[in-house]
């Protein structure tokens, strides 16, 4: 065992292969959740295989969910360890606290692993070259690495795979220098995605795909209405489908009792030989509900409840400088606006399932979980197992967006398994996965400023009044001290502020979506900043760039160590507005508007959208986003997120919602919970990155969604003349 | 007993003929390579081809296709070699979770068997039954047309990522 750095030691372990395996340990520095506000995530822990056939395997462990974490890390270690990086494997690790946090979200996956990554590959080249140097007897100095093979003078040559066994012999070095980025090979540079063939060749295994032997079905009737409890079933009409194994009922979580990741709503499992028979069974369940105290909530009471509650006093206090009240009350003029946004659905393309097996002893999940530990905590918590009776293996993942840091699916999976004594999958159906999630909240702003003779603003009263995500997992709380959005984009200089917040009593449950409480947020005040740039006469973008110009009055939202540098949120706001030609005539019917965001995932980033309502339809034509997370480790990669983020926000922004009615969803499937479909992509995504060689490396997995939805209706303010402040936005504006 | 043939092989099958083709692809062939999204054909991930033609296997019910070719995305590269779909798939960097993914490909596969030089409006018609929540929408209009110009005879060009 040998000190790597400060943070953690890298250690050789037996291979059963006969190979060089390096365990690098990195102590835990907390969670990396952005809605809890945790310190920073934990850089990851892995270990490294190099076999004697010179295959090099990398166990990594966070969760791969599209956003290409099993390419990007290997990246790291493959750059400094000159591995051939084509036959760079990767794994994902299964539940084990060797591995320290396999929590994947916050958008802190790579950056934390950045320089550990380098220094572990760089340890494990010093290391083979030491091995290559014994054997030629040479100076290590006389030798260089390149694809997986150590080269020495004379045209010496052995691979990495020769050299393993010896090698793990050698001392691991303490602080092995890392390369200058000029050498860099494979770091910035793209690469086809390490699941990519799979994916292609429909070989890639996700969570629905897993077979274990003797492998059973199962589906679940939930209670449509959120805390309806089960009165009674009748499964005999179940029973007699050909196929069917079983059918008992699930107990739902004890209400209020408080969770991390979630409680499971209950219901009725029918087990059979495959799915199809499963939901044959199920739907021919007869099953009495007992509605409980949600029953009579919907969403036109939720509007008319956070209307008012914007008006009533009592609001918690979260943030203030001044005295914007009284700035207030003297105004001549004051600009005020209010924003509404609905619930959300996480919607990924792979429903929420989980596979499990009891064999008496020991609970083996196969779960597509953000979050295999919190998983196998609280299946070993509801069933009474102790942690080391619980296994948990994490296949792909279709889609997570926060959705699966719950555990709700994995708890469910295992007391179904327990009753079977087999394998069993439990598929949640899309009515399942859209009526059971755990939301974004809906949200209401209300927004109120007075200028002074600049056109600047002199106080800023801003109040929101929504259902916390705090409150679903602990009822005592109201909200997470993360859960800022009336704190968003806070960076705007205004000498008077100040922030409240009013809790939604709402039975819908709540949890992390992509870019978490800045996704309401930013939407408002970037569209209120919008609108007092109007109010003073001011084009939008010099109007935020003379705004911005301190750090935010509060930390929140963004980490505690992160610090505001004002100068990049204007470099990404002037560089998005220079490549989208800010200030050109569009066509007509065309309208230009941008917005920015981001600090809270301690990155910086600016979004321009070009949009027409066309005979009142609306159009995106192309969006241009700027992005400075310093360093971008696999650019293709890196793009894609952010061409991903702007489309979920553009499918946000003109379609998402979920209206309840009678204490449930009223959106059941696709059908009527839109998504954005090709025909409504943009023409153009373009991205473009600043790079900062010189600052720390930060997240881009979220950070460039909020900004969007807020350009996209400025956009349509300049093209229309219509000021829209409810997403959705209509897809039809009055001409 | 159902006999189907599916990817160029006959096979025998225990199911009801209600049972929609994909369950039967998915659950008794082992294939799983077609996706469950939906069950409403609203999303796409099921697509296969019958006799060439797109379907959503999610309602197709499994007694209906006996007697005509069902291709699975395990079997669109044929004799191991890749669709000019899967390799401008591949080149394009097209998938983030890859969920979406099978049926986006069949559903393109079909578009350029029937059309070989789509324009962006033939994509878009042709591919408006596929949703991806990643938001790889831009990617497929590209990787689309460049696995059309590979059709039509131009080397696939560029480096990874290619010009979007």
């Amino acid at each position: 065992m040998t000190a790597l750095d400060r943070r953690g030691f890298l250690q050789v372990v037996a291979s059963a292969t006969g190979g060089l395996m390096l365990a690098a340990h990195l102590p835990g520095l907390g969670r990396a959740y952005a809605a809890a506000a945790a310190p920073a995530p934990t850089p990851p822990t892995l270990f490294i295989r190099i076999d004697p056939d010179n295959r090099i395997t990398l166990k990594i462990n966070k969760s791969e969910l599209g956003q290409g974490v099993r390419t990007s890390l290997a990246l790291l270690i493959a750059e400094e360890l000159e591995a051939d990086w084509p036959a760079v494997q990767v794994e994902t690790a299964s539940l084990d606290p060797r591995y320290g946090d396999q929590g994947t979200g916050g958008s802190g996956s790579v950056w934390p692993a950045f320089e550990p990554l380098r220094r572990i590959g760089a340890a494990m080249r010093t290391m083979l070259v030491a091995a290559a140097a014994a054997r030629w007897k040479l100076p290590a100095a006389q030798l260089r690495c390149e694809d997986s093979h150590v080269l020495g003078p004379g045209g010496r040559r052995a691979s990495y795979g020769e050299l393993a066994a010896d090698a793990a012999r050698q001392p691991v070095p303490a602080a092995p220098p890392l390369k200058p980025r000029s050498a860099w090979k494979l770091i910035g540079k793209d690469h086809v995605g390490k699941d990519v063939a799979d994916i292609v060749h429909g070989r890639a295994r996700y969570g629905l795909d897993q077979r274990p032997p003797g492998l059973l079905f199962a589906s679940i009737e939930r209670p449509a209405e959120f805390g309806a409890t089960l009165d009674g079933v009748d499964a005999s009409a179940a029973l007699a489908v050909p196929g069917v194994r079983q059918v008992f009922p699930i107990a739902a979580s004890p209400p209020g009792a408080p969770t991390f990741t979630g409680p499971i709503t209950g219901g009725v499992a029918v087990v059979a030989s495959n799915t199809w028979a499963a939901l044959e069974g199920r739907r021919r369940l007869r099953v009495r509900w007992r509605s409980g105290p949600h029953a009579a909530e919907s969403t036109t009471a939720y509007r008319r409840e956070m209307a008012a509650a914007l008006d009533r006093a009592g609001a918690q206090p979260v943030l203030q400088t001044g005295d914007p009240d009284a700035e207030l009350a003297k105004a001549a003029r004051i600009v005020r606006a209010e924003y509404e946004l609905p619930f959300l659905a996480h919607a990924t393309m792979e429903p929420m399932n989980c596979t499990a097996h009891w064999d008496g002893r020991r609970m083996t999940l196969w779960s597509p979980s953000q979050d295999p530990e919190e998983a196998g905590k609280a299946v070993a918590a509801r069933l009474g197992l102790a942690a080391d009776q619980v296994a948990v293996h994490v296949p792909l993942i279709g889609g997570g967006f926060g959705r699966r840091l719950n555990t709700d699916y994995s708890v469910e999976a295992a007391l179904v398994a327990r009753e079977v004594g087999a394998p069993v999958q439990v598929m949640w159906t899309r009515e399942d996965d859209l009526g059971h999630d755990f939301y974004r909240p809906c949200a209401r702003h209300r927004l109120e400023a007075c200028l002074d003779d600049a056109g600047h603003p002199r106080a800023l009263r801003h109040r929101l009044c929504n259902p916390a995500i705090g409150a679903t997992y602990h009822p005592e709380r109201t909200r997470f001290d993360g859960e800022t959005g009336c704190v968003a984009n806070a960076f705007y200089r205004v000498p008077h502020r100040k922030s409240e917040y009013a809790l939604l009593r709402s039975g819908v449950p709540r949890g992390w979506w992509r870019a978490v409480t800045s996704t309401h947020g930013v939407f408002a005040i970037e569209s209120f900043v919008d609108e007092l740039a109007e109010a003073a006469g001011q084009d939008p973008l010099a109007y935020r760039l003379a705004l911005i110009d301190q750090p935010p009055p509060l930390g929140k939202p963004g980490p505690e160590d992160a610090v505001f540098v004002p100068q990049r949120m204007k470099d990404c706001l002037a560089l998005a507005a220079e490549r989208a030609g800010w200030g050109r005539a569009v066509p007509a019917g065309h309208g230009l508007g941008l917005a920015c965001g981001g600090f809270d995932h301690r990155s910086y980033a600016a979004a321009v959208v070009e949009a027409s309502a066309d005979a009142g339809r609306v159009t995106v034509h192309r969006v241009v986003v700027a992005f400075d997370c310093a360093t971008v480790v696999h650019p293709d990669g890196a793009r894609a997120q952010v061409e991903g983020a702007v489309t979920q926000a553009l499918s946000t922004a003109l379609h998402e919602q979920i209206t309840i009615d009678g204490g449930r969803p009223v959106e059941t499937n696709f059908h009527a919970y839109s998504l954005l479909r090709m025909h409504e992509a943009p023409a153009r995504i373009e991205v473009h990155f600043i790079d900062r060689p010189d600052a720390q490396i930060s997240g881009l997995g979220e950070s460039a969604l909020p900004p969007v939805a807020p350009a996209l209706a400025n956009a349509l303010y300049r093209a229309t003349g219509h000021r829209l402040r409810e997403l959705p936005l209509p897809l039809r504006l009055p001409a | 007993m159902l006999e189907l043939t599916v990817n160029d092989k006959q096979v025998q099958i225990d199911a009801p003929a209600d049972m929609p083709l994909l369950w039967a692809l998915r659950d008794l062939l082992g294939l799983t390579g077609t996706k469950f999204g939906c069950g409403i054909a609203q999303c796409g991930a099921c697509t296969v081809h019958l006799d060439g033609q797109p379907v959503r296997a999610c309602i197709t019910p499994v007694g209906t296709v006996t007697g005509k070719r069902v291709t699975t995305i395990e079997g669109l590269a044929a004799g191991g070699v890749d669709h000019p779909v899967q390799a401008a798939w591949t080149r394009l960097n097209v998938p983030q979770c890859g969920y979406c993914q099978a049926g986006q490909i069949m559903s393109a596969a079909a578009l350029l068997a029937a059309v070989p030089a789509p324009s962006d409006r033939d994509i878009d018609a042709a591919m408006a039954g596929n949703l991806c929540r990643c938001g790889t929408y831009v990617r497929i209009r590209a990787a689309v047309h460049e696995a059309a110009r590979v059709i039509a005879g131009a080397p696939a060009g560029g480096d990874v990522g290619g010009k979007r």
